[in-house]
């Protein structure tokens, strides 16, 4: 018997069943399979001293319920947003208003692309990533002391919380800001990661700082990747791909080994 | 009617009403991203910073290019393609530039000499293993030659200008390459005395980084800069003799492209090389073992392979009670040498190389280096490092009592010497535990061997022969081309065509002064026939000739142009 044939019978027997011959000369001789083998037994039986749980008597009756609840929830929301083809006025509002943001969006993307590209070449990592944050700092600050202000002044509180009186108006108001601001920092997070995606893809987006001017260097041959191709006797193909150039030591073939020299446990 | 223009006016004020709401955040949006492009023309307080002199002068940018035939060979060496056959994209592959590696160099005192973590260095290393008599028929030496052939390798200066730099070798126990200019840097500062680095400290990881977005494109210029990350040590590892054998560094988000960077202390003094990156730790050699590895390389001016003893193992504090046991210890001496944390445990032994020569086997736990206790397998690496290959080594050995040696019975071509016990004072000096008391230490000297890939030496002594294993060269797969010196990889038949040939193998590698080499074969030849037989379908009946005791008729493409050659018949002690 083998490794796998042991190990095989040890998953597939039942709890307190005794080994076969085989099985047990195996685990004899073998430590590996004998401490899978004793593994084994412990976690059964660990399982097997927890206690039985039982579903409540009415498990069925709300298992039931609880299912015709969200059927109805289902309903209601595609009842709400159903829009019929005689609804011409609002379809059509609705979709000159997405093409009107679409529009909007896609020119203010255009132009932040622009100023990124034209601020790389003059700035390093780090402070185009303060940079980049810059605006939305001022807009956390204006909600900050948005916040501020209604949580000391009552009367602005109660434009935010109009059905709500007193305390409950101002804990109302403020939860609200608390929730923008936590928006926005979120956005901003986003942000930087983009930014850092400047910069090729595997660069590390730590706080780093530049020590010296930027430096060009001239390539022999343009910067694209190189590729080949290796065709196994059993026919199957694999797909090197070669990056142009690749920063700090990497292996650059991938079925290559790390050359890391201290634990590999070879003398 | 009525009704009619009130639905129309409805429907025109609802319209309005979704053309002020969905265009109001969106301007809102655009007016609070007017300011950062106000903002971004100024230049930002970091660069301001920089300082004229720059922090950190003994950190230089290195630029490896490597071309397609080197990359193949990288392929070859890794023995990723040993049965496959590569098809290139273009005729050109093999000629121009496919990769650039941009890593950092620490430049050395000597202000010309640079020692980098080169990631490709095997590409430019050509050796030749000799056999040497060391006196003893059992263990027979091993010394390895290396000569280097043209490596494309630069110096990046601040100004832009790119000095060429020679390729002096590259430090199998470490991975360090060794490269040198003919110009002179300033001076560079010293390194951090061992004893001033302690756990806690600030560092600096410096590597130069890329500095604006690159693509793939058809221009031909990157633009980089020197750039640093902050760090703390956290573990200082220490191996014999209190000596500092490893840094573990945190910083945030470190990556690949900090692996070969250079870590200085807040003074700016060389800390290490940084050997390995992930998540937010860093590996790092300390510059003692940097330096050490920089000696190595320019005593022989070539590369130096690894000592290479024959064994596989792992630490005892790491390995599990039950495996010990299962290597013929019982479980009372399992738990003592758990407890003792000491040693590392032997799972295999390879035929033929030094350790089985000496007949040490599996189970065997090796307790001392010379003096020094090993206590981790970073403890045996710089143990043996230190050493170097060649060496005479004295191993203090634990045996258990129930080790089986079936094994043994089916290698009769060595006979295995006595087993060597040691004195009473020279255990007494061992400070066993009392549970090991029983067992006799055993000594043994063994002679290190040498290898520039222990994997690869491994597993081709364990495919061969105890006889083979001696006499193969530790870093080419044996084939029948290698015993004239020749690396080969096969090209598909598209390839083949594609540089002017039917069909055949490209030649990848020719070691210097070989047959090969005297006949004339250079790298990027294609063989296309022996003896009048197409390649690849020809190799086996070149196998079976190269046994004999004629020429072999070789019909080489080169540039697209047929020439014919022949390799002599190999030396008696090649013949298989």
């Amino acid at each position: 018997m083998n490794c796998r044939e042991f190990q095989i019978e040890v998953e597939e027997s039942e709890t307190g069943r005794e080994l076969s011959a085989g099985a047990a000369a195996h685990c004899g001789v073998c430590g590996s399979c004998r401490s899978f083998f004793m593994e084994r037994r412990a976690l059964r039986e660990i399982l097997g001293k927890v206690p039985p749980v039982s579903a409540p008597s009415d498990f069925d009756f709300r298992l039931r319920a609880r299912l015709a609840t969200t059927g109805e929830t289902r309903r209601n929301l595609s009842g709400r947003f159903n829009f019929s083809p005689g609804n011409l006025a609002i379809t059509f509002a609705a979709s000159f208003a997405l093409l009107f943001a679409v529009t909007i969006a896609v020119q203010q993307f255009r132009s932040t692309g622009t100023q990124r590209a034209t601020a790389s070449g003059k700035m390093q990592v780090g402070a185009e990533a303060t940079s980049a944050t810059g605006a939305s700092t001022s807009s956390l600050t204006e909600v900050q002391n948005q916040a501020n202000s209604i949580v000391s002044n009552p009367a602005e509180s109660s434009a935010v919380g109009e059905r709500l009186s007193g305390a409950n108006a101002r804990n109302e108001a403020k939860r609200r800001v608390e929730e923008r601001l936590r928006g926005m920092t979120a956005s901003d997070s986003q942000r930087q990661r983009i930014v850092s995606h400047d910069f090729v893809d595997t660069i590390a987006s730590a706080p780093v700082a530049q020590l010296d001017p930027e430096v060009h260097v001239q390539f022999r041959s343009p910067l694209a990747p190189s590729r080949l191709f290796v065709n196994e006797h059993d026919g199957t193909r694999r797909d090197v791909s070669l990056k142009p150039v690749t920063f700090g030591s990497q292996n650059i073939l991938p079925l290559r080994r790390a050359s890391d020299t201290s634990t590999t446990g070879i003398w | 009617m009525k009704l009619f223009i009130i639905k129309i006016v409805r429907s025109r004020a609802l319209l309005l009403a979704l053309l002020l709401s969905s265009a109001s955040p969106v301007l809102a949006q655009a007016q609070r991203t007017a300011t950062p492009a106000t903002t971004q023309q100024n230049p930002p307080a970091r660069v301001v910073a920089q300082a004229s002199a720059r922090p950190a002068p003994q950190v230089v940018t290195v630029i490896h290019r490597l071309s397609g035939i080197k990359v193949l060979r990288l392929l070859r060496r890794s023995n990723a393609a040993a049965n496959a056959s590569v098809e290139v994209e273009d005729q050109t592959f093999t000629t121009r530039d496919v990769h650039t590696t941009i890593l950092a160099g620490l430049m050395l005192s000597d202000g010309r000499t640079v020692i980098t973590r080169l990631p490709e260095a095997v590409a430019e290393v050509e050796t030749e293993v000799r056999t040497e008599e060391s006196g003893n028929p059992q263990q027979p030496g091993t010394v390895s030659i290396s000569r280097t052939v043209s490596a494309d390798i630069a110096i990046l200066q601040r100004s832009g200008q790119q000095i060429p730099a020679r390729y002096i070798g590259w430090d199998g126990a470490t991975g360090l390459s060794l490269i040198q200019m003919n110009e002179s840097f300033p001076p560079s500062p010293r390194d951090a005395v061992e004893t001033s680095i302690s756990a806690g400290q600030r560092v600096r990881l410096i590597a130069p980084l890329p500095s604006r977005h690159v693509e793939a494109s058809t221009q031909n210029i990157l633009s980089l800069r020197i750039a640093e990350i902050e760090g703390e040590i956290v573990e200082v590892r220490r191996g014999p003799m209190s000596k500092i054998t490893g840094l573990v560094i945190r910083a945030q988000n470190l990556s690949e492209e900090m692996v070969g960077g250079v870590a200085l202390n807040e003074a700016g003094e060389t800390i290490g090389i940084v050997e390995g990156a992930t998540g937010q730790q860093a590996r790092v050699v300390p510059a003692s073992i940097v330096r050490r590895a920089a000696e190595r390389v320019m005593a022989r001016r070539s590369s130096v392979p690894r000592p290479w003893l024959g064994v596989r193992g792992e630490p005892v504090s790491a390995t599990s009670l039950v495996t010990i046991q299962s290597n013929g210890w019982t479980e009372e001496e399992a738990n003592a040498l758990k407890l003792a944390r000491q040693g590392i445990l032997i799972t295999n032994v390879t035929p033929g190389t030094p350790a089985a020569l000496a007949n040490l086997m599996p189970g065997d736990i090796i307790w001392r280096v010379n003096d020094a206790e090993i206590r981790s397998a970073e403890d045996f690496s710089f143990t043996l490092s230190e050493a170097g290959g060649g060496a005479s080594v004295l191993f203090t050995v634990l045996r258990g009592g129930q080790i089986n040696m079936p094994a043994l019975s089916r290698m009769p071509v060595v006979a295995l010497p006595t087993q060597p016990q040691m004195s009473a004072a020279q255990q007494a000096s061992m400070h066993l535990p009392e549970q090991l008391a029983p067992i006799k230490p055993l000594s043994f000297v063994i002679k290190l061997s040498e290898t520039f890939d222990p994997m690869v030496a491994a597993s081709i002594a364990s495919s061969g022969t105890m006889a083979q294993a001696v006499t193969l060269t530790p870093v080419i797969v044996s084939d029948p081309w290698t015993n004239y010196g020749l690396e080969t990889i096969t090209l598909s038949d598209r390839s083949a065509r594609m540089l002017g040939a039917r069909s055949g193998l490209i030649v990848v590698s020719v070691q210097p002064q070989s047959a090969a080499f005297r006949a004339g074969l250079r790298p990027r030849d294609v063989i296309e026939s022996v003896n009048g037989r197409l390649l690849p379908e020809g190799n086996a009946l070149f196998a079976q000739s190269s046994t004999t005791h004629s020429n072999l008729k070789l019909v080489v493409i080169r540039d697209r142009q047929r020439l014919e050659t022949a390799l002599p018949p190999l030396p008696a002690h090649h013949q298989q």
